[in-house]
């Protein structure tokens, strides 16, 4: 299996965590991940303000670049990244005239076929497949009580590979990994990431939504795939605790994060160390 | 009808918009909305004075800019409308036609520029191109705490990363490209 790689600017900075742990798992399960030369920021929510056609032309130059390293699959682990990327690659296959005023804006670079897209989380649990996950689990993450958070943009717009409102696949990865998913009522409830800078207390007050669903689930962590989710939920924590008043101190992981300890990835490799709340109390509690 | 409403008209051109006039007024898209509660009209309001043509009363207010693309209008939409994008559209429209003061609209501006001049996100520069543009000294100092926790932590670049051709890579940004314009040359 081999996959071109779309990091992402976040996977250079603030989520190298995830970067890492990504990159570390699909080595140990023998999944190629090919990144893309040169490649370009997706835009985000706010690029295409300042231009409609950016939301299809910042993607697309990525595709392209995709294409001439002989690659047709993508993945993306951002869901910010993976639904710009993604979006604009169903929109340019279903509509010749939109690949051509495309084409035309690009620099350099022409997207002539057809080019896929895919998040990590899909790639393994569908690609890849969850017996074969398990199979390969050397330290199963027993007693774990994981909340799978899965935000806006991994499973909207709607899309083949899971439910927009009751989505299963980061449950029943976690469950493979021998950890114990919690049923909560948030996992598709926005962060508000979004607005993170410009309307802080939106963000403050959907996340601690979250975060307080989760606790009260009994979970021991959250387990997220989106960074900009990532930022909410941990970096904001300590604002959303003097906001509500109340103590959470819930470590936020990366889904491959635990994966790489079930996997037996070397921690070294997992960048768990870079979290602003610390999962290590928790990982000695579990043995790790 | 669009040929008597210049706003709706407008609407119905953006990609996403070319549904509005499917919306009969359900208020799923409002019941469903995360940020509802901040909004002055909220997305089913929107919908109708789009309909009405109520182009500076929608332009001018703050709901586009509140809306955290979450698509969850989006996805329950029972007339299949594009609600999220829509709100998206109009966000660039208020750019267009100078409704710039709220602080999301600062932030895209902040956040296009710092991706036209190096290709990815950098966010030092982002940050300052965006405390520059709002003056929000207290915002900015409330940051500070966090900030540092940040950059100790590793989370901050010093340096950013650019594409490799950053002169032709701005071309993107240019309406029709590069290559229409290297065929005029």
């Amino acid at each position: 299996m081999t996959y071109a790689y779309y990091p992402g600017c976040t996977q250079e900075s603030g989520s190298k965590e995830y970067d890492l742990s990504v990159r570390a798992v699909c080595e140990r399960l023998g999944i190629e991940l090919k990144e893309i030369e040169d490649w370009n920021c997706c835009g985000a929510v706010h690029t295409s303000v300042t231009d409609p056609l950016l939301a299809m032309t910042l993607p697309a130059r990525n595709l392209a670049l995709a294409e001439e390293q002989g690659l047709t699959e993508v993945v993306a682990p951002c869901s910010g990244c993976y639904k710009n990327l993604r979006t604009a690659s169903k929109a340019i296959q279903a509509d010749p005239a939109l690949r051509q005023e495309v084409n035309d804006a690009i620099p350099g670079h022409t997207l002539q076929g057809d080019v896929t897209v895919k998040h990590p989380l899909y790639a393994i649990v569908d690609d890849y497949g969850l017996e074969k996950v398990e199979a390969e689990v050397t330290r199963p993450l027993k007693g774990l009580r994981v909340a799978c958070y899965y935000g806006c943009q991994l499973t909207r717009p709607r899309d083949e590979f899971d439910s927009p409102e009751k989505p299963q696949a980061m449950d029943r990865l976690m469950q493979a990994l021998g950890a114990d998913p919690v049923p909560y009522p948030a996992k598709t409830k926005c962060c508000g990431g979004a607005v993170l800078l410009s309307h802080t207390h939106i963000v403050v007050d959907l996340t601690g939504k979250v975060l307080m669903a989760a606790q009260k689930a009994g979970a021991d962590c959250v387990a997220l795939a989106c960074p900009m989710c990532h930022v909410a939920l941990d970096a904001y924590q300590s604002q959303i605790e003097r906001a509500l008043g109340t103590r959470l101190d819930l470590p936020i992981l990366y889904f491959t994060q635990l994966m790489g300890l079930a996997l037996g990835v070397d921690r070294q490799r997992l960048g768990l160390e870079r979290h602003i709340v610390s999962p290590a109390p928790l990982l000695e509690r579990l043995g790790f | 009808m669009a040929q008597n409403n210049d706003f709706l008209g407008q609407v119905l051109a953006t990609r996403g918009g070319e549904r509005v006039m499917d919306c009969y007024q359900c208020g799923t898209c409002s019941g469903s909305c995360p940020v509802f509660a901040e909004m002055e009209y909220g997305p089913r309001q929107i919908m109708h004075m789009i309909h009405l043509g109520l182009e500076d009363e929608v332009l001018s207010g703050p709901d586009m800019w509140y809306c955290v693309s979450c698509y969850s209008c989006t996805c329950r939409c029972p007339r299949g409308i594009e609600i999220t994008d829509v709100m998206a559209a109009l966000r660039s429209l208020a750019l267009q036609k100078g409704f710039t003061q709220d602080k999301e609209a600062k932030f895209s501006r902040a956040f296009a520029e710092t991706v036209r001049q190096h290709g990815r996100s950098f966010e030092p520069e982002l940050l300052a191109r965006y405390y520059a543009r709002t003056l929000d000294l207290l915002a900015l100092l409330r940051q500070i705490p966090l900030g540092l926790q940040m950059l100790l932590k590793g989370k901050l670049p010093l340096l950013p990363k650019n594409v490799e051709n950053t002169r032709t890579w701005r071309e993107i940004f240019t309406p029709a490209g590069g290559k229409e314009k290297k065929t005029e040359c």
